[in-house]
């Protein structure tokens, strides 16, 4: 049934004719990203509502879809702008610059380098070599997922965003409303977060 | 020369190939006589190729029949 849905072609089909498989398979796929961008964007208190009047948007505007982005994307953005617009309503354009800089400042650069620049003790050696082996223990499968959803809202949908929905990162920061070099600074502390985690999993499994 | 914590700080750059030819020649060159490193940037390596292979969460089933029953009434209502 949903094969027809992954093609876009057959899913924009399906959703402008308001066909109940269509909009679980366009939920089902695009939800938990649109939260995440929402969520970065206005905070996590009206996310939802958010999400919720963008897809209102999208069917409405699905005929003006011109296939010039792929539907994700063109979806993404319209997320974007429902959050931005209600911002600008609300004149709470101040929050989400505080959040970003909030962000930029947490977490920076632990104390793993001496004064001169070198490495306090040598990282550890993992004994994994392919992301399968990594991914192969459900127990570290499960810590990963479990640190992506605890990160920070923005680090979160850049990391998102980038790895698991491969966006370009100049799509993503204009998303996300940041300029890029903000936004690789916030890819490589999210990454860093899950090296920790595999890192602390490897050190624990080492000294059993 | 890049020191061990500069390599940190580009590793992202680096794998995602954003940095400039001279900052990428001289991250090549510490990784060359530098063993820490070279670890550090295989495993950050491997973390980045890892998180390629998950996805993002989807909403459980009843919170996506929730969702389609909220859309087609607005739809509706909009219409
Ligand atoms: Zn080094």
């Amino acid at each position: 049934m949903s094969d027809r849905f992954t093609d876009e072609r057959g899913l924009i089909e399906g959703l402008s004719k308001g066909e109940d498989e269509a909009y679980r398979y366009a939920i089902k796929s695009y939800q938990g990203i649109m939260l995440y961008v929402a969520t970065s964007i206005v905070g996590n208190a009206i996310a939802e509502e958010i999400v919720q009047d963008a897809w209102v948007s999208v069917i409405k505007s699905l005929s003006k879809f011109e296939g010039r982005s792929s539907l994700k994307t063109w979806i993404l953005r319209i997320v974007s702008n429902t959050a931005k617009t209600r911002l600008r309503k609300e004149s709470r354009s101040v929050a989400m610059g505080d959040a970003l800089d909030l962000e930029l400042a947490q977490g920076a650069q632990q104390d793993q380098f001496d004064e001169s620049g070198h490495w306090v003790s040598p990282p550890t050696s993992w004994h994994f070599d392919t992301p399968e082996a990594i991914l192969s223990s459900e127990e570290l499968k499960e810590a990963i997922s479990q640190a992506i959803t605890q990160l920070p809202a923005l680090q979160r949908s850049v990391l998102t965003l980038k790895e698991m929905e491969d966006l370009e990162m100049d799509e993503i920061c204009k998303i996300l409303d940041i300029s890029e070099s903000n936004g690789r600074v916030l890819l490589h502390r999210a990454r860093s977060r899950i090296y920790q985690v595999i890192d602390n999993f490897e050190n624990s499994k080492s000294h059993v | 020369m890049f020191k061990c914590k500069d390599i940190n700080h580009h590793t992202s750059d680096y794998l995602d190939k954003n940095l400039s030819l001279w900052k990428r020649m001289n991250v090549r060159l510490h990784l060359f006589m530098c063993g820490p490193c070279r670890d550090f940037v295989r495993q950050f390596g491997l973390t980045r190729s890892s998180l390629q292979h998950l996805s993002t969460p989807a909403p459980t089933d009843d919170k996506i029949d929730a969702a389609i029953a909220k859309l087609k009434a607005k739809v509706k209502e909009n219409q």
